[in-house]
């Protein structure tokens, strides 16, 4: 169990917070999805987190030969380069915004997703590596970016809390709000929402944490998306669960005016949208209905339509492309020592990419700091993707990664089919009037009993079976390193081993001329 | 996860280096079988393959083996558990030393010119385990049908595929009602030695095990697929994993799903001229045996 | 003055069985061996002899099971006839290979087709070439003391091989005569604990006996050895039968028993029952007729006593050979033999009488009949007819 903590909190200081609200992508590459269901790596990320709640994270490394490193956001991207960093031995200074750390997982996502306190342990302990760190500070009102510059390098990891107002006339009335304004407001400074109709207006998780939230003050919201429910983008299990908690969807329509209708309603009036062919991107086009409208009286009308980063604040010479900050593969922006992540920079609005992009600017910004070239090194293959990598900490008795394997490539008739382990939701009407955490994750013993569904593909799980199997007892377990190894003085090429491996970890391949 | 070969016992008395082709099941056979009974064992060879890697120097069997002629490893059981009797009485074996007496004899011999040999030593109820080798021709000599060889099977002398239907040995020695009969498969490794151990550790009698071995020549598969041919076997009921135990029958092994069995003979060039109304006469006969094992 | 005891041939071979304290016996049972089954039965039975009785189903096993036994270090002992005997062939070579000092009583018998129960020699000359050693007795108190005696020369260290000892059946093997048992104690001390020299199956001293020996490695030389074992045997034959001698009273004579061959101008050769009828014969052709004439009892086959026949034989003119047996195609068996170890210069005609096949009585009077007409001849310059079947009846 140890292990399995220390290998995860390696590449990633917040497991109790993705553990509860990364959408998990990785469930969906599980080569186990294709048998019986994914294994819940989600699930069993979250029960390991569970476990070492109070453990504190692993010391730094040499501290004297470290850099001076400014990071501006102290959001998952922001604190989770910071962890990287002091575990290499730099020294960090954070500088949010706000007076509250942690990002769209503080203000944005709602506690009936991710309780206060998770956050705020998993924030806490990466600070306890001594972490300097500045509140309501905004960088290019209370902090010049000039002074950033005097680090040895710069993460900048502000993500995108800037809405964007769509142009609609009527915008500006009372009664219009921002969605990650509300939501900072409900779950932040716990302020109840004015109004008893209220009108979402977008598809993402934004529209639908607000409609959610919504739900248990007591409302009855309606969400509008300009276009269909497939092509909503927020995650699918969201929009189940806002639907089954009673939230109303309607779909095609597009905002068109705000009307102020009487002292406190407001009328909506939206295009009906109809889809015709597709645009440049793939998308399905979509147009107006024949002039076709609808109209909805609401209190309130929350716009959930889009958050784009404010990069106001910086000078010329930053290359930007689509309102969103330019960076090279390892997160260097055009400006040598300052890097960017998360949602600053041209990719998916997750956590999962946003502590990915913290550990890829995080290992760049160590080889930089060193004066190390990095194309140079991204060319040769040097620049590592995972802190173990960089690490040195790599067990290499392996050999080097093989290539992916797959459902086909594995052999299951030495596992047996076990459906995936489901946690506990609290049922929808004990989710009413109240922002308890509806799942309730598994328990450890379960966890394990789920993890061991793994099948490890491509990688040896020590099951014995090349070892028991070969005619020739050529495949022993090396005491040096715990691992099987063949004998090639009397390995006579069957590919027993290599058929009956589950996980397909022994390849085996030919030698020299056929 | 403990795996089931964490413990096992990790000397190997079965060396590397033997002349027995690549993929063999006989070599994995006598590696699980002296893992399972250890060093005090001595085993008693018969013609076959197996006599290569044990009478031929330098061997790989690391326990004492004699070879007396193809058919009579049965009476070797006889005459050497006979003289462990008689020389400890007169103390010179230590009486309470235990010494396991086997025999290892291919199909050929134990079905055909060894049967004699074999149900005598069962009638006498001699001390020791009898393991029958079976890959299902005389594989040694170059694959030639034996009355092991499965129904519609090609071997060299069977090029049309053999007429007759596979002798059902474990039966004919269920019926000498000794302490202990047991089919095996070198792809089921839990339920093999399950079964060895419980052969070694009943008191002195006649044991039997029939080891079904798929052998790449002379079935005609690739060698990496010996496991995965004798899991077939076993999943498609081809070859059931049952013992008897004082004449009472229990299978060890149920599979979930009955597969058929042309996705055993699938596998196998052996079998690759089978008419489709030949392998349903196979597929009818499974059943049928199947049956009569009871649900 | 020991015990006495009316017994039969097959009896007193148990006996000596029993006194040299086998340990393992595996039988397999034929007329007109059985009665040596059923004692040594009788014997473990009792308890009188500590030994793993194993009725086995074969003659075959029943070789398979003394080598596995022997193999692992008992001393092992087994019997059987013609047929039996034919049916374990394959295992004598095995026996003699391996080089292990089993014992085995054979009780000679006809071999089918023609079926037939009575005796005959062809069974155990027909497997000289096997690498056992094979001594003939003409008697129950013989047999009794060749099977002790066996044991010992098979178990010394410059032998190890298998051995034989042969008898007629019915003749011997049934037919009572007063036989004095030796002595436990006094066989114990002629005759200790086996201990296995060379190989041994033991979990402590892991080895492979049995080699499967490739075509560039040591076969000749395994042959060889063999030969020089059996060479070895001649001498620890007649060692041991003076040992035998002093210890129990009885002396046979080792290979050979040169009887009244002093101014002998013509021998009779001859081995089993026939020894005693042809010693009365000669007894009488001496005394009656003042005939040159003598007897040699030829008890190992294997080792064929080459020297010593050519030696004694020197000054004879001729020699008959008596033998009970045939190989079609060449003649008596032990005439051959005897050709062969004479063959060269100045050495006597050998003439060979091939009868009592099958069990056929051979009575005084045809040996009589059969040294008087060969005497005649002692003097022709060439003997052309010299392999003759004796009385085959409906030729003239």
């Amino acid at each position: 169990m140890d292990k399995a903590w220390r290998v995860i909190i390696l590449e990633n200081p917040f497991p109790g917070v993705c553990g509860r609200v990364c959408y998990h992508p990785c469930e969906d590459s599980c080569n186990r999805h294709q048998y019986d269901g994914s294994v819940s790596i989600h699930s069993v990320e979250r029960a390991i987190a569970e476990a070492f709640t109070d453990k504190p994270l692993m010391s730094p490394a040499k501290e004297k030969s470290g850099g001076n490193v400014a990071i501006v956001g102290s959001g998952p991207a922001g604190l989770a380069c910071a962890y990287f960093l002091r575990t290499m031995g730099h020294r960090v200074s954070i500088f949010e915004a706000r007076r509250e750390l942690g990002g769209i997982p503080n203000v944005g996502i709602p506690p009936y997703r991710l309780p206060r306190y998770v956050l705020n342990k998993e924030i806490s302990r990466i600070l306890a590596l001594g972490v300097d760190v500045k509140t309501e500070c905004r960088v290019g009102e209370d902090l010049p970016f000039s002074e950033l510059l005097s680090f040895d390098a710069v993460f900048l990891a502000h993500g995108a809390q800037k809405t964007q107002p769509p142009d609609i006339p009527g915008i500006e009335n009372e009664g219009v709000c921002q969605g990650l304004e509300f939501l900072a407001r409900s779950n932040v400074r716990k302020e109840a929402c004015p109004g008893k109709e209220v009108v979402v207006v977008g598809g993402g998780n934004v529209a639908i944490d607000v409609a959610r939230t919504l739900v248990r003050l007591g409302l009855s919201p309606l969400v509008i998306y300009r276009r269909t429910r497939d092509e909503m983008p927020a995650y699918a299990e969201e929009v189940n669960a806002a639907q089954a908690e009673g939230v109303r969807f309607e779909f095609l329509l597009s905002p068109a005016l705000i009307q102020n209708f009487e002292r406190g309603r407001l009328l909506l009036i939206c295009n009906k949208m109809e889809i015709e062919g597709v645009d440049q991107l793939g998308r399905s086009r979509i147009v107006p209905r024949n002039g076709e409208k609808a109209t909805f009286e609401a209190n309130q009308i929350i716009m959930a339509t889009g958050e784009m980063p404010d990069l106001s604040y910086l000078p010329d010479g930053f290359e930007c492309e689509k309102g969103l900050l330019s960076v090279t593969e390892w997160g260097q922006t055009s400006y040598d020592k300052v890097f960017a992540g998360g949602d600053t920079i041209d990719q998916a609005r997750n956590i999962a990419e946003a502590i990915g992009s913290a550990k890829r600017a995080a290992i760049a910004m160590d080889h930089f700091m060193k004066g190390d070239n990095l194309q140079d090194l991204q060319n040769k293959g040097l620049l590592a993707k995972t802190i173990r990598e960089h690490m040195g900490l790599s067990k290499s008795t392996l050999g080097e990664p093989q290539a992916r394997v797959h459902f086909e490539d594995l052999n299951l008739a030495y596992s047996h089919e076990l459906p995936p382990h489901k946690p506990i939701e609290l049922s929808i009407h004990r989710r009413m009037n109240n922002f308890e955490e509806i799942n309730k994750g598994l328990d450890l013993e379960t966890a394990v009993v789920e993890a061991e569904r793994c099948l490890s593909c491509g990688n040896c799980k020590l099951c014995g079976n090349c070892y028991m199997f070969c005619p020739d007892g050529a495949v022993q377990l090396d005491s040096s390193t715990g691992h099987y190894a063949i004998n090639y003085d009397y390995c006579k090429g069957c590919g027993i081993c290599h058929n009956e491996c589950p996980a397909s970890a022994i390849i085996i391949e030919t030698e020299g001329e056929v | 996860m403990r795996a089931f070969a964490d413990g096992l016992p990790k000397e190997e008395f079965f060396y590397p280096g033997h002349p027995l082709c690549a993929g063999c099941s006989g070599a994995i056979m006598l590696r699980w079988i002296t893992k399972a009974l250890g060093k005090d064992t001595i085993a008693s060879m018969s013609a076959s393959c197996m006599a290569l890697p044990s009478m031929v120097y330098p061997h790989s069997l690391g326990i004492p083996c004699l070879y007396i002629a193809m058919a009579p490893s049965p009476a070797g059981i006889s005459g050497i558990s006979a003289a462990i009797r008689v020389l400890k009485r007169k103390g010179r074996i230590s009486p309470d030393r235990k010494i396991n007496v086997i025999a290892i004899a291919g199909d050929g011999s134990a079905a055909d010119i060894g049967m004699a040999s074999l149900s005598g030593a069962a009638e006498r109820n001699d001390d020791g385990i009898f393991f029958c080798f079976d890959n299902e021709a005389y594989m040694n000599t170059g694959i030639q049908r034996s009355s092991s060889t499965p129904q519609f099977s090609w071997t060299t002398s069977t090029l049309k595929g053999k007429i007759e239907n596979k002798k059902d040995l474990p039966k004919i020695m269920a019926a000498h009602d000794v302490p202990y009969i047991a089919t095996a498969s070198i792809a089921f490794p839990e339920d093999f030695f399950k079964k060895m151990e419980k052969a070694r550790d009943l008191g002195p009698g006649f044991k039997y095990v029939h080891v079904h071995s798929p052998c790449p020549p002379g079935w005609r598969f690739p060698e990496s697929k010996t496991v995965e041919v004798a899991r077939l076997a076993v999943e498609t009921r081809s070859w059931p994993l049952y013992e008897v135990e004082h004449g009472s029958l229990k299978l060890t092994y149920r599979p979930s799903r009955y597969r058929p069995v042309k996705d055993y003979m699938a596998l196998q060039g052996r079998f690759k001229s089978l008419t489709d109304e030949q392998i349903q006469i196979v597929q009818r006969s499974v059943d049928e045996r199947w049956e009569k094992f009871g649900s | 003055m020991g015990t006495w005891k009316m017994l039969t041939g097959n009896y007193a071979a148990a006996y000596g069985a029993k006194l040299a304290r086998i340990e393992v016996a595996p039988v397999y049972p034929i007329t007109p061996q059985t009665h040596i089954m059923e004692k040594i039965a009788e014997f473990t039975e009792s308890g009188e002899l500590d030994a793993e009785f194993v009725p086995v189903e074969s003659e075959h096993s029943a070789l398979a099971v003394a080598i596995a036994a022997q193999a692992t270090g008992a001393r092992s002992f087994t019997a059987t006839s013609a047929q039996g005997l034919v049916y374990m062939h394959e295992n004598l070579f095995v026996a003699s290979g391996l080089r292990l000092p089993i014992v085995m009583v054979l009780v000679n018998r006809a071999l089918g087709a023609p079926n037939s129960i009575w005796p005959d020699l062809s069974d155990s000359l027909d497997q000289r070439d096997t690498g056992w050693i094979q001594i003939y007795v003409e008697n129950a108190q013989e047999a009794q003391d060749m099977v002790v005696q066996a044991f010992r020369i098979a178990e010394d260290r410059r032998v190890l091989l298998p051995v034989a000892i042969c008898f007629e059946g019915i003749i011997v093997s049934h037919y009572m005569e007063p036989v004095e048992l030796l002595d436990q104690k006094k066989v114990d001390d002629f005759l200790p604990t086996y201990v296995p020299a060379h190989v041994v199956l033991d979990p402590d001293r892991p080895m492979s006996v049995g080699q499967i020996v490739m075509d560039d490695s040591y076969y000749t030389e395994y042959r060889y050895q063999q030969q020089v074992a059996m060479d070895r045997a001649k001498e620890v034959i007649q060692e041991v039968d003076g040992i035998f001698a002093e210890s129990f009273g009885r002396k046979y004579g080792g290979l050979y028993s040169a009887e009244m061959m002093e101014g002998a101008e013509m021998a009779l050769l001859t081995l089993g029952s026939m020894a005693s009828t042809a010693r009365a014969v000669v007894k009488h052709l001496r005394a009656d007729k003042g005939m040159p004439i003598g007897l040699i009892k030829l008890r190992s086959v294997r080792p064929f006593p080459d020297q010593d026949l050519r030696k004694i034989l020197s000054s004879v003119k001729i020699v008959a050979v008596l033998e009970r047996d045939v190989s079609v195609g060449a003649g008596g068996i032990v005439y051959t033999e005897l050709s062969r170890c004479l063959s060269g210069a100045s050495n006597p005609h050998v003439v060979n009488y091939i009868l009592g096949l099958g069990g056929r009585d051979v009575t005084f009077y045809d040996i009589r009949d059969i040294a008087l007409t060969a005497f005649k001849q002692r003097h022709e310059e060439t003997i052309s007819d010299r392999i003759r079947w004796y009385q085959v009846r409906g030729l003239s």
